[in-house]
């Protein structure tokens, strides 16, 4: 790879990582606003929200330690890091080689760690109550997430992200497979989950005591709290653009400096605006699930990938 | 060297006899005595062994074995008795006659058993075996027979008198040194046990063990 | 022996054997001034335990084993100790770690009334460590089995060594039954293995050809079960939750950080060398007891709010993830793919020492926050990192660790326990493959509850608002104890982010049967990442992950400046709390009543929607008692007991318990308490063995 390409890579890939997420999240809420038959913000107001937060001064609780005041950089370079790993318009990905289904396991699993030490570091009763409830959900997300991507993995033969997203779309014929569904359904709940979506959590709630993300902060302001916000989007971005990517990868670019990488950038455009779109209608149709309901349908998920498993192993694909 | 061997039988006999005694006899003084009795008879066994082999330092072992468990503990013994004043009956947990029996059936016991061994020097008839093996199952038969502490030690002592004339005629005695250690051992523990029966019946007013029975958790 | 350095080998010996000794002597000598006693004898054990690990150093990177003989108690039974790399792997473990915990222990040992017998306890651990240490170097049966009891005696006596409470009585009897019962099963199979090799060494069992299936599988399930029991496999743990909390926390965190581990070198040395040609089957009996071991772990240690009961759970669940890779080794290597075996038995060594490193660093910290609050109830601490900066930055490290997140050595031994179970895929049997998506997905699962667990642990004990006076008014314990925990943080960093300090030591103790693995180990470029199974390419480096982590804010930085903008210092005012306004931050000192973060989510309530999830695995029960006084609808206190009870100790553990005093009461019938009738048994077993003997 030559250096242009490099810098062409790593510049459409930080600007799809970094301000793409904030349209999808635009597009959620401005669906969800019309098929509520409302006409709700613009799309870009996130991006507004963020760039308002951005330039606040910042309050510190005073009941607070460092852990408080690094965590929203933690998370928000991690997820940034992840998102490096991430294929999103091309096969490429500026951090090619190096990403592991297991470090992006365990880089999520360290985000999480430092947002809910941060919730309970403010001493108040919700940040300990978000805290709780995001470090459950997560948790039994956890075994359907590795499951689901490990069939993937064991379908291309390797655990490395960018392999996994090419190889997975050379398998033609998959799409026709029960395999598929199967493995699609669990990597849509725990996205719906990891991003604390309907039917796992309502990011639209004002009522405190049902908060899941939310609770956790719910001290942050300004600087802190756009940081937060920023990653939580690039979160959804995030795993919308690896399930685009692995299950409807129509129009994926495997190389960046070619006419076809302007096809792959308007593929993954509306590739994800139509998940976007999806997630709005899931969020629209469905309730929010009891929370004591929720391992019921993440163990929905693990069922569904064990399956996928057990069919991998004994018909092959 | 039949004559010899002859007395050697003679005086192992004379050792059983005399624990078979002990075992039967009902008075307490009368066992302690008949110990010392044993403990000359053994002496005597000593000296004979040691004449026939010239082995010098088995006259010591003679010595000590006369002075140490023909007087010396005996008499220990007979002076606790007196300072705890304890009644003479040796309080046997069997009758006499059923502990004569049992005695009876481990002699043959011993008997069975010693016809099995062969003889290692060839001074050791089957029967001075015998009656060395007969010998310790009498001492331990009388640790079991009797409940008094006191005579309890006197089985084990004689026990212990058994395995001496076992070592004596087997080996020819152990050397000088392990004898006096093991002699020494054998007053150590009729010391420590004279200086506990006194304190335990200062404090309870008995030597009986089978009040130790209480004492299980 | 011309390649190795005997002298520096022998000097060290002496130093390692010669200084705490004579550091014993003066200490005795120092009696009357006990702080000052203790504190030299424990400077002198620290320095000891240093030239030990420098031995193991060398062990590990001598070209040929050095092997020692001692004339034992019996002409046929000399004391042989055998320094081979593996062996000086554990060494180099063990006396690390116990100079750490020997140096900790010189401050720690003295908070509150130090005891009249402290020396003893010094004493105790010195033993510890210096059986630990023996077991790893030993070459013989009996002295191994020597060592290995002189072990479980000194752990006894630490167990015990508070007393008075009825807790660590109960925890000191449980761990010495499960031990003798554990060495029971080891003196079985080794001297069943003796007895094939006709020789008590273990250079004769490596050398034996091979057993009758039967009695190979006989023997291997007893030494599982013997090592199982010390290493605290489920369900052979119920001693390890008990005994180690009651330990004083140095203690602690040698049994959990290197005693337990002995047992992992036990089942090594016995999987891969002593027992030849075992099973494909073992390998996948280990895998899924240590599957549930780690998952079981966990759980439980969630449960749990007592610091040090948590922490000695967590060690369940770390053994697990060692033995997931020992089993898979034993698997791959019973499935002729030497390769792959070695990299997972490099896996399990490697997360053996991590584990070491960041547990030991843990039950330090849990030590410190019991200096400085005298509470080991999770419920009574909070705001303890402003209070105790350095306590609470290492241990945060340390949690860190043991939740397996990047970039820290947990991460990386896990990581490469994670591709041994990938490579799973190449073992013989068609079932490896689902099985190891299935173990790696309970291993992502344990990953979380981990997390959740020392969110839950760090969260309640250091941050937040103090839960009870003594917390609020705690402070930093002194350098003698922080330094060490700062050492074995650096440690956990070093080791994560440089695996090619380690790795490459590691590929030397692979045991030979396995070393194919070594070069894909030692391969030069992956110094700074961590290997791949099969293929020279070095793949994931954590120190790259880091800086690229480092970079996002920095970037962030200069393109905000970039823009013109500019950054504010954030002002500091009372948490929203949403308005409520209940918890006022708790002046540290000073009359009144201090407001003491009542409104906090406890410990408790953390883990509360886990406990409910997993309701199945254990019998909870909350107990309400309702203070009133007139009438229970206006009560004045309202107390919540939660009870927790394993079901092991239901299902198993009870009903064995009651089988085992019904037939011990009826055994007892004999138990007459008379003397003369114990004579009698012993006549009549005289009896019978002079008739029956010849």
């Amino acid at each position: 790879m030559n250096i242009l390409e490099t810098v062409v890579l790593w510049t459409l890939h930080l600007a799809g990582l970094l301000f793409w997420p904030l349209v999808l999240v635009g597009v959620i809420r401005r669906a969800k606003a019309l098929l509520t038959c409302r006409r709700g913000p613009p799309i870009l107001q996130p991006v507004r929200d963020i760039a308002k937060l951005l330039r606040k001064r910042e309050v510190l609780a005073d009941t607070t330690t460092w852990v408080f005041a690094v965590t929203p950089w933690v998370s928000f370079a991690v997820v940034v890091v992840v998102g490096l790993m991430v294929p999103l318009a091309t096969g490429r990905t500026p951090l090619a080689g190096r990403a592991d289904l297991i470090l992006l396991v365990y880089l999520f699993a360290l985000d999480r760690f430092f947002r809910t030490v941060a919730a309970m570091d403010t001493g108040t009763a919700f940040g300990g109550l978000g805290a709780s409830r995001e470090s459950f959900v997560s948790t039994l997300a956890e075994p359907a997430l590795v499951l689901s991507l490990w069939c993937v993995g064991i379908l291309t033969g390797s655990l490395d992200l960018g392999e996994m997203v090419c190889r997975f779309a050379g398998l033609a014929q998959l799409v026709l497979s029960p395999v598929y569904l199967l493995v699609l359904l669990p990597l849509v709940l725990v996205a719906l989950a990891e991003n604390c979506r309907i039917p796992f959590d309502d990011p639209t709630t004002h009522l405190e005591l049902t908060m899941i993300h939310e609770a956790m902060s719910l001290e942050y302001s300004g600087r802190g709290l756009a940081l937060m916000e920023w990653a939580s989007m690039m979160r959804v971005g995030i795993w919308l653009a690896l399930i685009a990517n692995l299950f409807f990868p129509a129009g994926l670019a495997d190389e960046v400096l070619t006419p076809h990488l302007l096809v792959g950038l308007a593929s993954f455009a509306l590739r994800t605006v139509v998940l976007a779109v999806g997630v709005a209608l899931v969020e629209v149709t469905f309730a929010r699930l009891n929370f004591f309901r929720i391992p019921d349908l993440l163990g929905l998920a693990v069922a569904s990938a064990v399956l996928a498993l057990i069919r991998i192993v004994t018909l092959g694909r | 060297m039949s004559q010899a061997s002859q007395l050697l039988e003679l005086l192992s006999y004379g050792v059983l006899l005399v624990a078979v005694a002990i075992v039967t006899h009902a008075d307490l003084r009368t066992c302690i005595r008949l110990f010392g009795i044993q403990g000359f008879f053994l002496g005597f066994l000593s000296i004979l062994v040691g004449w026939h082999t010239g082995d010098v330092h088995l006259y010591w072992v003679a010595l000590t074995m006369i002075v140490v468990k023909g007087l010396a503990i005996p008499a220990y013994f007979e002076h606790v008795m007196r300072r705890i004043s304890v009644g003479r009956g040796p309080e046997r947990a069997f009758s006499t006659h059923a502990g004569l029996l049992v005695a009876a059936g481990l002699m043959l016991v011993a008997y069975h058993v010693s016809r099995t061994v062969a003889p290692a020097t060839p001074w050791l008839t089957r029967d001075v075996l015998a009656s060395s093996l007969a010998t310790v199952l009498m001492g331990l038969w009388t640790m079991i027979n009797c409940r008094k502490a006191l005579t309890q030690m006197v089985g084990f002592l004689v026990m212990e008198n058994g395995i001496f004339l076992f070592a004596i005629t087997e080996t020819y005695g152990m050397p000088l040194l392990v004898e006096l250690g093991i002699l020494f051992d054998v007053m150590v523990a009729a010391g420590v046990t004279g200086i506990l029966l006194l304190r335990i019946s200062g404090s309870f007013n008995h030597i009986d063990v089978n009040e130790m029975t209480s004492l299980k958790g | 022996m011309d390649t190795w350095p005997l002298l520096t080998a022998e000097r060290l010996a002496l130093v390692a054997c010669g200084v705490p000794a004579a550091g014993l002597l003066a200490a005795v000598g120092l009696y009357r001034r006990l702080p000052l006693a203790h504190r030299l004898f424990s400077a002198c054990l620290a320095a000891g335990s240093l030239a030990g690990a420098g031995l193991g150093l060398l062990g590990l990177l001598a070209d040929r084993p050095l092997r020692i003989a001692f004339a034992g108690p019996h002409p046929s039974l000399p004391v042989t100790l055998l320094l081979d790399p593996l062996a000086g792997l554990f060494l180099l473990l063990i006396c690390g770690l116990a100079a750490h915990a020997a140096w900790y222990g010189r401050e720690y040992a003295l908070h509150g009334d130090p005891a009249p017998s402290l020396l003893l306890q010094d004493l105790t651990v010195a033993g510890l460590i210096a059986a630990m240490a023996g077991v790893v170097l030993s070459n013989d049966v009996v002295t191994f089995l020597a060592t290995w009891e002189l072990m479980t005696v000194a752990t006894f006596v630490l167990v015990l060594q508070e007393h008075g409470r009825t807790e660590a009585r109960k925890a000191a009897y449980v761990l010495l039954v499960a031990s003798q019962l554990g060495t029971a099963c080891i003196v079985v199979a080794l001297l069943g293995l003796a007895q094939q090799a006709g020789s008590l060494s273990f250079d004769a069992f490596r050398q034996l050809g091979p057993l009758s299936p039967a009695l190979r599988n006989t023997l291997f399930a007893l030494a599982l079960i013997g090592f199982g029991t010390k290493a605290g496999l489920v369900p052979l743990h119920v001693w390890l939750p008990l005994a180690h909390p009651v330990a004083p926390s140095h203690v602690s965190a040698l049994m959990s950080g290197v005693m337990i581990k002995t047992a992992v070198y036990g089942l090594i040395r016995c999987c891969f060398e002593l027992f030849r040609d075992l099973d494909a089957s073992w390998g996948l009996a280990i895998l899924s007891l240590a599957t549930v071991s780690a998952f079981l772990g966990v759980l439980f240690a969630l449960m749990e709010h007592d610091l040090k009961r948590l922490l000695a759970y967590h060690s369940i669940e770390n053994i697990g993830i060692i033995l997931m890779g020992v089993g898979a080794g034993l698997w791959l290597e019973a499935s002729a793919v030497p390769v792959l075996g070695g990299y997972a038995l490099a896996a399990a060594l490697f997360h053996t020492v991590n584990h070491g490193l960041f547990k030991a660093l843990l039950f330090m910290g849990a030590g410190s926050v019991i200096c400085a609050t005298g509470h080991r109830n999770l419920e009574e601490m909070g705001g303890l990192l402003k209070r105790m900066p350095r306590t609470g930055l290492t241990f945060f490290i340390g949690a860190m660790a043991i939740c397996a997140l990047p970039p820290l050595n947990g991460f990386a031994s896990e990581w490469m326990v994670y591709k041994t179970l990938w490579a799973l895929s190449q073992a013989a049997d068609p079932w490896a493959q689902p099985l190891g998506a299935l173990v790696a997905a309970v291993l992502a699962t344990v990953g979380g509850l981990a997390a959740a667990c020392f969110a839950k642990a760090f969260g309640v004990a250091f941050l937040g608002l103090p839960r009870s006076r003594r917390a609020a008014d705690a402070v930093e314990v002194g350098p003698d104890m922080w330094v060490p925990m700062a050492s074995l943080a650096a440690g956990c960093a070093l080791l994560g982010l440089v695996p090619g300090l380690v790795l490459p030591l590691l590929a030397r103790a692979l045991p030979a049967c396995v070393n194919d693995a070594a070069p894909a180990l030692t391969d030069p470029g992956a110094f700074l990442a961590l290997p791949v199974p099969a293929g020279p390419a070095p793949y994931l480096s954590p120190i790259a992950i880091l800086v690229a982590i480092g970079l996002v804010p920095l970037g962030f930085h200069l393109a905000w400046r970039w823009l013109g903008e500019s950054f504010d210092r954030p002002r500091v005012y009372g948490p929203w709390s949403c308005g409520y306004p209940g918890d006022a931050p708790a002046p540290a000192t000073g009359g009144g009543h201090v407001a003491m973060g009542r409104a906090q989510y406890t410990a408790t309530a953390f883990s509360q929607p886990f406990a409910f999830l997993f309701r199945q695995f254990f019998s909870r029960r909350k107990l309400l008692d309702v203070h009133a006084k007139k009438t229970e609808y206006l009560p004045e206190r309202i107390v919540v007991r939660i009870r927790i009870r394993s079901p092991f100790d239901r299902w198993i553990y009870g009903p064995l318990r009651l089988t085992v005093l019904w037939l011990s009461g009826r055994v007892a019938r004999i138990q007459a308490g008379s003397v003369q009738l114990y004579l009698g048994y012993m006549l009549a077993t005289l009896v019978l063995l002079l008739l029956v003997a010849p």
